[in-house]
């Protein structure tokens, strides 16, 4: 009896497997805490950054797209290959062409090539600077972050007939940063 | 006994302590995670707005801006005199103070054609207002795209509101609405006894309004005075 009361006093004076055995069961509910935190934490810094980055492409988009729009309307071939090379890019890349509005549809903007694109005698409207032949820089588009704006535009076009008509197009353009 | 219980207390203190360790990690990693959720949600939604607001923007230009043959008849690609549109309105509204069948019929078509990118998703109305106590009505134009869910098509209308608090209280109907207006200065002939004619310029305001379609509400066509664009 006089044994049996000592190993219990040698068992309760220690705990089960020595000092630091009575604080073992309480480390499981802080490593689980910390764990949570620090995965909490973890997954809201990365959806921060990505949207971050979402809207400072939209906004740069934003830009770039006011620039081509202009006042809605575009003289000529030329003078919308002006506004096309007047936009000077870092990271963000672009596709802006014109449509013919009244036969567009919307799974026109997922076809992705130039045949889509409106052309008269002075060339066909389309312009970018993700490649140096139009046709080509589709194949360069990031679907990860890509952003596609329409506009109604005005297009002045010279004819025989009446000397000029101003005719509604459409404005596409495709947005994305490397 | 007793150190047995002491020491079995200090055991039960040190998991209440980290239970309380873990109920304040999840409730900052919930508040953590409730910031990232909604994170840049009123910026998204002011970028969407953006996007609606230019291009009713541009819509309205581009329908002004765009050519009409003077001869209804030809196609405009190969009449032999053309306008701009706005030109074209501005020239029916003078002499009678109101736009007639063909002038609607043209602004139907045109509008048409111009709103067709958004036609699936989107309700529009576009409408001409005569504030001038001179013109015999104040909408001289007002034409009306809806969304019946009904009948799953989508109707024209040509509408003569006879107030624009009917028009305001139809507008209530939309949660958001993208709007672009143009003030514009519309010749008015009017007879005289001593010169014949004489020129007023009173101000017309032309308005393009979009919204996301929702389906057609209630008494809205009649209170606006609706009848179907044939």
């Amino acid at each position: 009896m006089f044994a049996k009361l000592n190993f219990k006093r040698s068992i309760g004076i220690t705990g089960f497997i020595g000092p630091i055995g009575e604080d073992l069961p309480s480390l499981i509910p802080i490593i689980f805490a910390l764990v949570v935190f620090f995965a909490a934490f973890s997954s809201a810094n990365q959806s921060f950054y990505s949207r971050s980055d979402l809207f400072s492409a939209q906004i740069e988009a934003n830009k770039l797209i006011r620039q081509l729009r202009g006042e809605s309307y575009i003289k000529s071939y030329a003078d919308f290959m002006d506004r096309c090379n007047s936009i000077t890019t870092k990271r963000t890349r672009f596709i802006a062409g014109l449509m013919d509005i009244s036969s567009f549809e919307l799974k026109y903007l997922q076809q992705r090539d130039d045949s889509i694109f409106y052309e008269n005698r002075d060339g066909k409207f389309i312009c970018t600077n993700a490649a140096s032949n139009p046709a080509d820089a589709f194949t360069e588009i990031n679907n990860e972050n890509l952003i596609i704006n329409f506009f109604p535009i005005a297009l002045e076009e010279r004819y025989a007939k009446s000397g000029l008509i101003v005719k509604p197009m459409l404005l596409v353009v495709y947005v994305w940063t490397r | 006994m007793d150190s047995i219980v002491r020491i079995n207390s200090k055991g039960q203190a040190a998991i209440t302590d980290a239970m309380f360790f873990l109920m304040i990690a999840s409730g900052l990693a919930v508040m953590v995670l409730f910031f990232a959720t909604n994170y840049g949600s009123n910026v998204s939604q002011s970028l969407h707005t953006q996007f609606g607001s230019q291009f009713i923007d541009s819509a309205l230009k581009t329908l002004f801006y765009s050519s009409v043959p003077r001869d209804l008849s030809e196609d405009v690609s190969k009449a032999v005199e053309v306008d701009y549109l706005l030109s074209y309105l501005k020239e029916d509204f003078a002499d009678d103070l109101n736009l007639d069948l063909n002038t609607k019929k043209i602004m139907l078509e045109r509008i048409k054609e111009i709103m067709k990118p958004m036609q699936d998703s989107f309700d529009y109305c576009f409408y001409a207002y005569c504030a001038s106590t001179k013109c015999p009505e104040k909408y001289p134009l007002f034409i009306l795209k809806l969304f019946d869910e009904s009948t799953k098509k989508i109707r024209f209308f040509f509408c003569e509101p006879t107030s624009t608090d009917k028009v305001s209280y139809f507008f209530v109907n939309f949660r958001s609405l993208y709007r672009s207006s143009a003030f514009v200065r519309a010749p008015m002939l009017s007879r005289t006894l001593t010169s014949g004619f004489e020129v007023s310029w009173p101000r017309m305001e032309f308005a393009l309004v979009m919204w996301i379609a929702s389906g057609i509400p209630q008494n809205s066509l009649t209170e606006l005075n609706c009848k179907e664009a044939t």
